[in-house]
């Protein structure tokens, strides 16, 4: 049954895969500007430009163009970089390991801030964790993310010169756009596990087990936190989104050299080989993410089923 | 006779009641009516911008360049000696402007879709189903700069660029409010009466989940106002020198070191209005549902 459902879902994520593979295609076919001129450079001979042009493929017809494309992503092969000349693909994996850390290392710090906070506020809803969690829930779904970056910019690296403004390789270089992305998520994670500990403290089970005089610490534990933590599964997926945006704004003001920046870089360099290639990527990681998120929440919580 | 006039002064006096309560409970919310109050006034400077500002918001004064705020420029000056308040005022109808707009046009043809893919459930609604789930898949920024890219700079590309990734968010939202009403017996009423499908979808299902889009739209208010100044500053939405407020932003950014309140002013500002937006959509939504409304 369990199986089944998963292979389901993974069916049906492919189904909408090639239809995000559709849409890009055909948009990215709109764009004005031969591919063929702007790989062979303004100076080539009009021969070496049509040569190219059949060598890429790029006078067939666009239906045939997608099959090709469709059979080459089979291949992992995402075309090549009008800019680089080399392979997309390798361009995307070299830059792929930096916003991989960046996302993770971000979400580690909304994670653990956002339950432990979460946790406090629950406990103790008119309590400074408890402001603070509405706070942070207002700067994560109401600040620009360039002006939270830029403002942690300014006070730790300008100000306080604790902190180095841009690049990466080193951990401090990580902290600032690590913090930025994370305040980003905080917020929501913290409300959700503040409100769902509130929640179970209504609940009978919870009455009940305090009228037989459980100690409460073990009431806290058991009937409150193990109930309180299955939603952040569900919340992380819902973020994921506003993580991977938040990232190519990230990564333009730090300097960070993830797929963002080069999502921004390879629209401006023209580069829409490069372009359409990171957004497949982008959406390959998104389903991945969704129906991890969805298998997880099977097996936390068995009462929610997959459609 | 009598009995139908008596019950046609009760629905009235009824529906009088509800419009009072929901203006209410609205007022009752202080923080929800200061909100309102804060986006009428930036609405209204914005207004003014069109047709006036204390300095030029666009030519250069090198004389007067990178001063802190003083009295004759209460929010300072650029690096270009432009008055920062003037060029606020001017380009609050570029970000507010450009968001209302993106958001109307991409909420209204959201709900047409999903009005169609809530009420005719066979195989037009399992396509356009299909369809918004193509376009759910990419988080709006990501989508809204994939346009960005194709259509380019300027102020119709950013409008179409934050507008097209609204439609299938409002074509779900729309599709299950559809379907939550669609099997009622006021419904089922009108189909015996023979009325026409969009008959019944404008004039049945539309007014009864109105709230529900009314109050998505001030939030998403929010969300177009923080797309449209993030593709100002990466540089993908409205160009430089128009004083889009995240376009300030993103050429005042190296100024960050000395002169950090040329980024720090519009940038506020854009969290203070995409505030208001939430706060006012929570306390529209207490106000015009019923359930959540307090009935006094």
């Amino acid at each position: 049954m369990m199986l089944e459902a998963i292979i389901n879902r993974i069916l049906q994520a492919l189904i909408t895969f090639v239809g995000v593979i559709l849409l890009v295609f055909f948009l990215v076919r709109v764009l004005p500007g031969d591919p063929a001129r702007l790989i062979a450079g303004f100076e080539a001979r009009p021969e070496d430009v049509q040569n190219l042009r059949h060598l890429l493929g790029l006078d067939k017809p666009l239906y045939l163009q997608f099959v090709d494309y469709m059979f080459s992503l089979l291949r992992l092969d995402l075309g090549v970089s009008y800019q680089k000349g080399g392979p997309v693909i390798n361009e995307i994996l070299a830059r792929l390991p930096y916003t991989a850390e960046l996302a993770i290392v971000a979400e580690a710090i909304a994670v653990g801030a956002g339950v432990l906070l979460g946790i406090t506020a629950g406990l103790k809803p008119r309590s400074f964790a408890g402001y603070l969690v509405s706070i942070l829930g207002i700067i994560g779904s109401s600040f620009p993310s360039f002006l939270i970056g830029l403002f942690l910019m300014w006070v730790f690296a300008v100000q306080l010169h604790l902190l180095p403004a841009f690049g990466a390789g080193s951990i401090q270089q990580l902290i600032l756009p690590a913090l930025t992305l994370a305040l980003l998520l905080t917020g929501n994670i913290a409300r959700l596990v503040k409100s769902s500990v509130m929640e179970s403290f209504s609940t009978n089970h919870v009455t009940t087990a305090m009228a037989k005089g459980l100690p409460d610490d073990k009431i806290i534990f058991r009937h409150i936190l193990k109930p309180a933590l299955s939603p952040v599964v569900t919340i992380i997926g819902i973020q994921f989104g506003s993580l991977m945006g938040g990232a190519v704004i990230t990564e333009t003001i730090f300097g960070w050299p993830g797929i963002g920046r080069l999502m921004v870089d390879s629209i401006f360099s023209r580069d829409f080989m490069l372009l359409q290639g990171i957004v497949v990527v982008f959406a390959v990681i998104f389903l991945v993410v969704m129906i991890s998120v969805d298998i997880l929440q099977n097996i936390i919580d068995p009462r929610c089923k997959m459609g | 006779m009598i009995e139908r006039e008596t019950l046609l002064k009760e629905m009235n006096e009824h529906k009088r009641t509800i419009k009072i309560a929901t203006w209410k409970t609205f007022k009752r919310n202080k923080i929800s009516f200061l909100s309102s109050l804060i986006i009428l006034g930036v609405g209204a400077l914005s207004v003014l911008g069109i047709f006036y500002t204390p300095y030029d918001p666009y030519k250069p004064r090198f004389s007067e360049a990178l001063m802190p705020p003083s009295l004759t420029h209460p929010l300072g000056t650029d690096w270009l000696g432009r008055d920062i308040l003037s060029r606020i005022i001017a380009g609050g109808k570029y970000t507010l402007g450009l968001a209302f707009v993106a958001i109307v046009i991409g909420a209204t043809i959201g709900t047409f879709l999903g009005l169609a893919s809530g009420y005719y459930l066979g195989l037009i609604g399992a396509t356009i189903q299909r369809i918004t789930e193509v376009f759910l898949i990419l988080p709006t920024l990501i989508m809204a700069t994939l346009f960005a890219a194709i259509l380019g700079t300027g102020l119709l590309s950013t409008l179409l660029a934050v507008a097209i990734p609204i439609i299938p968010v409002y074509a779900k939202l729309v599709h299950s409010a559809t379907l939550r009403v669609r099997n009622e017996d006021y419904i089922e009423a009108a189909k015996l009466l023979k009325k026409s499908g969009p008959y019944i979808m404008f004039n049945h299902i539309l007014p009864n989940i109105l709230h529900i889009i009314i109050v998505q739209i001030t939030y998403y208010m929010g969300t177009g106002i923080l797309t449209v100044s993030a593709l100002g500053f990466l540089g993908l939405g409205v160009p430089s020198p128009t004083p889009e407020w995240g376009t300030i932003v993103g050429d005042a950014k190296g100024y960050i070191f000395s002169y950090p309140y040329v980024v720090f002013i519009p940038g506020i500002l854009i969290a203070i209005v995409v505030v208001a937006f939430n706060i006012l959509g929570d306390g529209l939504r207490e106000a015009l549902d019923p359930k959540l409304r307090r009935l006094l």
